[in-house]
């Protein structure tokens, strides 16, 4: 191994050691949720109490279910429902969203494993 | 260039190319506890390539292996022929980089470790690339990017223990221009 070797070889073990930093970590529950129309961050509500929320969109009214420590889309006026099909959601980190609605959700808190941005 | 010279690279590249492509072949046959994840053992003979001949030597067999060896185990132009493409071109970026960085810097020069580390990283990254970004784009893919990262560090590792070590039990190239 020349120098250079070695160098590549400690750049690329910090590299995967940032990576891992960044992005294993266990699936955590999490504590909050965050409720996007658009851009913005319209609500943002604990997951230790059952609710309903409505969340004004694009098309129309997105209904979330929160309960038991997690959430779900249970309507949406949008054709495809991938949302819906989402199903529950209760870790750190996790995300759906209604895209024709514009309409996201994504959860945050527990001990951390959090994404800093998510690319749709 | 006289055509013995061209025959003689051709040669070569056949060579090269049908030893890889057995060695892809043969990998494509071991079960993989997590999709993304093997050693990438043809990637040693574009090194070999590239360290005794030419980046244009290893860029013909890593194309001749990606395309002749999805014809074979039949996943031409389906999901795992784009991540395998889009990873034998990024890895063929960081080669030549790798290459010029080496011609540059001659005292300071990679030689198979180092080049197979940054070819193994490239080739994951491309691939993980193009997995995020055209077939999975789900957050949660990005969980096994560090796991995806640690694995192709080790066969990089691996991998260019393997190549320093064939390299000097062949004899001496000619033309060797890395």
């Amino acid at each position: 191994m020349t120098v250079a070797d070695r160098i590549v070889v400690v750049a690329a073990s910090l590299l995967v050691g940032i990576l891992f930093a960044r992005y294993w970590g266990p699936a955590v529950p999490a504590a909050a949720v965050e409720l996007r129309s658009g851009r913005e961050v319209v609500a943002r509500y604990p997951l230790d109490r059952d609710r309903r929320v409505d969340v004004q969109g694009r098309l129309g009214v997105s209904v979330l279910d929160i309960r038991d420590g997690r959430v779900r889309f249970i309507a949406s006026p949008c054709r495809n429902k991938v949302c819906i099909h989402a199903g529950w959601l209760r870790h750190s980190g996790e995300a759906a969203a209604c895209l024709p609605n514009r309409v996201s959700v994504s959860l945050i808190g527990g001990v951390e494993a959090e994404f800093d941005a998510v690319a749709f | 260039m006289s055509d013995a010279a061209l025959t003689r690279d051709d040669r070569l590249i056949a060579g090269y190319a049908a030893l890889a492509i057995a060695i892809h072949v043969l990998e494509a046959g071991f079960p993989s506890p997590v999709p993304g994840i093997k050693p990438g053992l043809a990637n040693v003979v574009t090194l070999i390539a590239l360290l005794r001949h030419s980046w244009r030597v290893a860029a013909w067999v890593a194309g001749l292996r990606v395309l002749v060896g999805s014809l074979l185990v039949g996943t031409f132009l389906g999901p795992a022929f784009w991540l395998s493409a889009a990873g034998a071109t990024a890895a063929l970026a960081a080669l030549g980089l790798g290459a010029l960085w080496n011609r540059g810097l001659r005292r300071a020069a990679l030689s198979a470790p180092g080049l197979s580390v940054l070819a193994a990283l490239a080739h994951m990254g491309g691939q993980f690339f193009v997995a995020y970004r055209v077939f999975v784009p789900h957050p949660g893919l990005l969980h096994l990017l560090p796991l995806l990262m640690a694995a192709a560090l080790l066969f990089g590792l691996v991998g260019g223990w393997i190549a320093a070590q064939i390299l000097a039990r062949l004899p001496p190239a000619t033309g060797a221009s890395v």
